[in-house]
């Protein structure tokens, strides 16, 4: 595979002659922190004694989100309406790409609190040394973890390489947001995927289940990437450019046989839904979302389907807009398909993770919807769908990780029964956010569907959203379901208790459930800037 | 009469009172500030407005909602008190039900006062929602846990007509404003489709025939919720929706004749139901099902009358229906009793709730000097102005209304005294009292209830209406009609004979075919679809990846199938290099069988070892030296990296690999057949057409100017320098790790 890379990449025209516009350092600089950081984390692990790495790599991971943001901010204030392509026009930096950077650095915030959390799990829910072997007496020792009143518990403190790893893996979907050729949009997603493969891994507790997700993430990942190669190399073949514009150009003039299009296109576009868990393409996601330890759920939940969806918006409206009676069809297919399964695997779920993965798949289903729409009113709310349902995702999550037993977190459905017993804040909490994934108004979730089925409606998907309308009222029943067990019934004895978060969990759950809570109320803002403008052509 | 059960005096419910005196205060607001109303914006880009504005319809609404609603707060305070101490639950449960009761309220007011219809829709889920923790308070018990799930599911999917009915209005008409809307639509295939998804959320929430059965479950919820949700707030927001919007309904002839239709039905089955049911609060609810379709009726015969009669109706029926809700609780409180056949003769012995109850049940049944009579009245009179068919259908509903109801209040307070009474406590019964007091003031002075309903039919009917109820001795047809009706009721009530068989039937038939056993049965498929599929999407990998691999196939499939064959493939001829490139692909294509085939791994790697180098010697061939040189690079590191771990590797045969069942190998082969017949076919086509544009005269070009001797040089050091060092990096990186590797994780 590595081989065609380079081969497409040698065989493409040289810059040689033109002289090269200068680099747009400001536009890219957010993108440069995070991996400037991420180069520094790491840098940091090879240098620093083990007890002042937890220290040093949250408040470097904080500060470069912190920093990213505030260039970007500063950025937006002077930036060109119809954005700028950079890096030999490897890069575009637009309206699309800054909300979407804006979105991943915001939820990144809100999950790496969760991921340096140290207190909901004494030492931190990822595993204290990746290369103990399950099952052994180390790893019973590290499962303890970092108690407080244990002597040698500074030996147990997680592994601090998941905070680089984020970084890169953040960086990978800032790329991808941007990327403006495929050949860039390849790179990026091997970037942001790789370190997910491993943090997959990295649970403390049930390191077989983790490590079993890991496999099958990074095996079908694989598959998802060999496919979106061939299509980048089908797609060259046909255009002869990687350019996302090019190969637009291309299939509106081109007497090259439309096999290699159309072939392209498909094993493109089957890459990046997988990447997307719109099913079905989304095998590995309940088995994923279950394994990885939860902080890491969330922020893939939430990161990685707004990374696949802006990746998908830009492939979609720049790349393939004029083919777009071909694939326009097949599309609603997919999203009937990925609702369809979201929703109705979902309601037989016994285990809350696994719920709220068939939940994101329904979700991907509706955001497809929005991504298939390639009018102005079609980017924005698939955008602000992203943003409001990411949100509502990382505190989910964060409320998940709460909820636990002797055994770690406790994620049978059963388990929750009566849960508004023990804490009614926690079960309020969970409650609202069940309902804005349901999309009940007042929530983003309501306002989010909204905003997306309206504009498929303007465009002439009526059936389409008919069907999404059915699949939603579906998916609600499951929701509810987990709200009539919190409050309808009496809890176990032997139950589990919730955990008191400690400040980062709750800055992350808080983040999460005010930012619902106002896009539901007052979303005027969320949406204006998502409206803002559409993706620079060239 | 004020005696308390079990003698510890409670704690005053403070919760219920505040929520009471919210709603006394939400009364004095809509009694006083009528006509006011504001607007800000919302969310300006989706054309969202908060706006409200109480006008009549909003004043009749939210004084039904806070005035009823303060009757029955006072009456909560002491039942829900009682209704703790049965259940033995602590009394601080009560903070689960008085916050939800307060919203309840709120919400209803928001409803009855919002302008925008996302807002009307907003608000209408919200009354769902309330009621759904109401519904289900008695957590303990299953019933109440199903019973609130179904009505939430029932209304809450039937209210996403409401919304999309509003999207396709905005995109008709670009605006969310119901007045501006009202304005605009014109009859159209939108409007009448619009019209029916509005119809069809209100109708849900009205609880109309076919949707009627989540209805009668709900009353699984304490008394005051029923008392409330069944005259003042969850029922009536469906009719108050069907007001709102009247003048856009009667664009669509359609539409209306379906609502007459789904009201006369209701009607009908309601009130059959009615007649026959033993417990006191389904008598109520399946007479609820009856009335509220009277209402619906009205609104789809149209006109000026018709609107006016339904809005009176609204309020008359809100009065005696939470009036009975409340009997039916005093008496199970003082009884312990909940069924008719249970219970008789209270008559002598709560004499105060007797009276109070007769008056409420007079007022449904439409007898003079209450304000029942003039509701029927107008209906009669809206019905003879529409034709001979609504004039049977509004005397049949006079008729069963008369008799159920009859029946109730008899069966309750007349004959042989059956069960043991234990003190009903003042405020049981004193709302009744109330209540009633106001149902015989209307039945005698009726002007201020009847400029309410003028000021909410002018609403609806979107043109001024004037109505003038009142007594008339004369042979008019409305006093025609309700004679008989009085006659054919006071019939049915003597000889219940007539209708046993009917109703029995009806309960039946609805058991058997009737809508709650498709709402079950959908739930159910639903369950038994997932499980089966979720044991299919089984956890072993092979599925997961097959589960990548067929849809992805298919699509593959679809672009070959519908790209066009003719003149894309062509056969071209074999000259110079090309005899040196077949037996290359030759010994690629042995090589790849060997990988699948081989037994002993090192075999399959140094087969994937020529395959690479066979590859790499035909790009050099066919004119790529560069990618050639770094594909022979990669192809040795990666050989040599798979050696040094297979000699790390237990030795363990891979023979010891059961080979798996034939079927799955011959599947296995003819995907991977498929699979390489389009790469094969995707590559053809690609080789038929001309090549783009080359690079490689370019570089040719430009190789004396970068003072190298040859291409391959001046790619490698010059035009792909960069290019040159990162491999370079990378390559060295990999030994490291290679080195570490192999001397199990020491590098020196």
């Amino acid at each position: 595979m590595s081989a065609l890379v380079t081969a497409i990449s040698l065989a493409q025209d040289p810059p040689a002659k033109e002289t090269l516009a200068p680099i747009d350092y400001g536009a890219i600089m957010p993108m440069l922190i995070i991996l400037g950081a991420a180069c520094l984390g790491v840098l940091f692990e090879a240098l620093l004694p083990r007890h002042q790495r937890w220290s040093a790599q949250v408040a470097l991971t904080l500060l470069a989100l912190v920093g990213a943001g505030v260039t970007m901010a500063f950025y937006i204030a002077d930036a060109p309406a119809d954005g700028t392509l950079t890096l030999a026009g490897a890069i575009a930096v637009d309206r699309p790409a800054l909300f979407l950077w804006g979105t991943l650095l915001a939820l990144a915030l809100g999950a790496v609190l969760m991921i340096a959390d140290r207190t909901v799990e004494p030492g931190g829910a990822f595993v204290a040394q990746a290369a103990i072997r399950p099952g052994t007496v180390q790893d019973r020792e590290q499962r303890l973890g970092a108690h407080p009143d244990r002597r040698d518990g500074a030996r147990f403190q997680m592994q601090t390489e998941v905070f680089p790893l984020t970084l890169f893996a953040l960086g990978g979907m800032m790329v991808f947001c941007s990327a403006n050729d495929l050949l860039t949009m390849f790179i990026a997603l091997e970037v942001l995927s790789l370190p997910l493969y491993l943090m997959c891994g990295l649970a403390r507790r049930r390191r077989l289940l983790s490590q079993e997700a890991a496999v099958k993430y990074f095996l079908l990942g694989a598959f998802a990437s060999a496919f979106f190669l061939y299509g980048l190399a089908l797609l060259y073949g046909y255009a002869g450019s990687v350019r996302l514009a090019d190969i637009a150009n291309a299939a509106a003039g081109s007497d090259r046989s439309d096999t290699l299009l159309f072939g392209g296109m498909a094993l493109l576009i089957v890459g990046l839904l997988f990447k997307g868990s719109v099913g079905p393409f989304h095998a590995w996601t309940p088995d994923v979302y279950q394994g990885a330890p939860t902080p890491l759920t969330g922020f893939m939940a939430a990161c990685t389907k707004v990374a696949a969806f802006g990746g998908i918006l830009r492939v979609l409206s720049v790349g393939l807009e004029s083919t777009q009676w071909e694939w326009r069809g097949i599309m609603w297919g997919v999203a009937i398909v990925s609702m369809i399964i979201g929703a109705v695997l979902g309601l037989t779920q016994t285990d809350i993770k696994r719920m709220i993965a068939y939940s994101s798949i329904a979700h991907a289903g509706f955001l497809l919807i929005g991504a298939i729409v390639l009018t102005p009113d079609g980017l924005s709310s698939t955008l602000f769908y992203l943003l409001a349902y990411g949100f509502t995702t990382v505190a989910t999550f964060g409320v998940i990780s709460l909820v636990r037993d002797a055994d770690g977190e406790a994620t049978h459905l059963s388990q929750w029964a009566g849960l508004a017993k023990r804490s009614p804040l926690v079960a309020g909490v969970f409650t609202f956010l069940l309902l804005a994934l349901a999309g009940i108004p007042l929530t983003s979730g309501f306002i989010g569907k909204f905003v997306v089925f309206s504009a498929a409606l303007s465009d002439g998907m009526a059936p389409l959203v008919v069907i999404a309308l059915i699949a939603s009222a579906v998916a609600a029943f499951f929701y509810l379901r987990v709200i009539v067990l919190m409050y309808f019934s009496e809890p176990a004895p032997d139950g589990p208790t919730v955990t008191v978060p400690g400040a980062f969990t709750t800055a992350s759950i808080t983040l999460g459930v005010v930012v619902t809570l106002l896009l539901g109320i007052v979303p005027a803002f969320a949406l204006d800037w998502a409206d803002a403008g559409t993706f620079a052509l060239r | 009469m004020a005696v308390d059960r079990g003698g510890t005096r409670p704690t005053a419910d403070r919760p219920g009172w505040s929520a009471c005196v919210i709603a006394v205060a939400g009364f004095a607001l809509c009694l006083f500030a009528g006509g006011a109303g504001f607007s800000l914006p919302w969310a300006p880009s989706l054309d969202l407005r908060l706006a409200f504005a109480l006008d009549g319809l909003a004043v009749l609404y939210g004084l039904l909602a806070t005035g009823v609603g303060a009757l029955v707060f006072a009456y909560g305070t002491r039942y829900l008190t009682l209704h703790l101490e049965h259940q033995r639950r602590p009394a601080v449960e009560r903070w689960r039900f008085w916050p939800w009761m307060t919203l309840f309220a709120v919400s209803m007011v928001g409803l009855a006062t919002a302008q925008d219809l996302v807002l009307v829709f907003v608000f209408f889920d919200l009354t769902a929602v309330c009621s759904y923790f109401l519904i289900g308070f008695d957590r303990a018990e299953r019933e109440a846990r199903r019973s609130a799930l179904m009505a939430l599911l029932v209304t809450v999917v039937a209210a996403v007509a409401m919304l999309v009915a509003a999207v396709l209005l905005h995109a008709e008409h670009g605006t969310f404003a119901i007045p501006e809307l009202l304005d605009r639509a014109e009859p159209s295939t939108t409007t009448t489709l619009a019209a029916a998804l509005l119809a069809v959320a209100a109708l849900a929430k009205s609880a109309q025939v076919p949707l009627h059965f989540w209805l009668p479950k709900a009353m699984a919820a304490p008394t005051p919720v029923s008392a409330y949700l069944h005259s003042a707030a969850m029922v009536a927001a469906g009719v108050l929706v069907l007001g709102r919007v009247h003048p856009l309904l009667a664009r669509s002839e359609a539409v209306l004749t379906g609502l007459v239709v789904v009201g006369a039905a209701s009607v009908v089955v309601g009130g059959v139901l009615a007649l026959r049911r033993d417990v006191l609060k389904q008598v109520l609810a399946y007479s609820t099902i009856s009335q509220y379709g009277y209402m619906v009726m009205l609104y789809g015969i149209g006109g000026a009358a018709a609107n006016g009669a339904a809005a009176f109706y609204v309020l008359a029926h809100g009065i005696a229906k939470s009036a009975l809700f409340m009997t039916a609780g005093a008496v199970t409180m003082a009884t312990g009793e909940d069924r008719l056949s249970r219970l008789g003769g209270l008559g002598r012995r709560v004499p105060v709730l007797a009276v109070a109850a007769g008056a409420a049940s007079a007022t449904l049944a439409a007898l003079p000097l209450t304000v029942g009579f003039f509701k029927d009245e107008l209906l009669f009179a809206a019905a003879v102005e529409r034709g001979p068919v609504t004039v049977v259908l509004a005397v049949v509903a006079a008729t069963l209304t008369f008799a159920y109801i009859g029946r109730f209040w008899i069966g309750l307070f007349l004959g042989p005294a059956r069960g043991s009474v234990g003190a009903a406590s003042t405020l049981l019964v004193a709302p009744v009292v109330v209540l009633a007091a106001v149902a015989v003031l209307g039945g005698v002075v009726v002007e201020p209830f009847a400029r309410l309903a003028e000021d909410a039919a002018t609403v609806s009917a979107g043109e001024p209406v004037t109505m003038s109820p009142g007594y008339h001795l004369d042979a008019r047809p409305e006093n025609l009609m309700a004679v008989a009706a009085w006659a054919l009721g006071g019939l049915l009530l003597v000889l219940p004979r007539l209708t046993d068989g009917l109703s029995r039937a009806f309960a039946a038939a609805g058991e058997r075919f009737g809508p709650r056993r498709a709402y079950d049965g959908t739930l159910r498929a639903l369950d038994r679809v997932s499980a089966a599929v979720h044991d299919r999407e089984v956890r072993d990998l092979r599925g997961s990846i097959a589960a990548v691999l067929v849809p992805a196939g298919l699509l593959i499939g679809v672009a070959f199938v519908a790209t066009p064959t003719a003149g894309a493939y062509m056969v071209g001829i074999v000259e110079g290099a090309d005899w040196v490139i077949l037996p290359l692909l030759a010994l690629v294509v042995v090589a790849t069988v060997v990988t699948a085939r081989a037994r002993v791994r090192l075999v399959v790697a140094l087969a994937l070892a020529v395959v690479g180098f066979a590859l790499a010697a035909l790009y050099a061939l066919v004119g790529a030296p560069d990618v050639a040189l770094v594909a022979v690079v990669v192809e040795t590191m990666l050989t040599l990296v798979f050696v040094a771990a297979l000699s790390r590797l237990p030795r363990e045969d891979p023979d010891r690999f059961v080979p798996g069942d034939p079927v799955r190998r011959r599947r296995d082969v003819f995907a991977a057949l498929l699979a390489g017949l389009a790469a094969f076919v995707a590559l053809w086509g690609f080789l038929s057409q001309p090549a783009a544009d080359s690079v490689s005269d370019e570089h040719l070009r430009l190789t004396p100017s970068a003072h190298g001797g040859d291409v391959v040089t001046v790619i490698v050091a010059d035009f792909r320098g960069l290019d040159t060092l990162v491999e370079i990096t990378v390559l060295l990186v990999a030994v490291v790790g290679v080195a570490t590797l192999v001397r199990r994780g020491r590098l020196w």
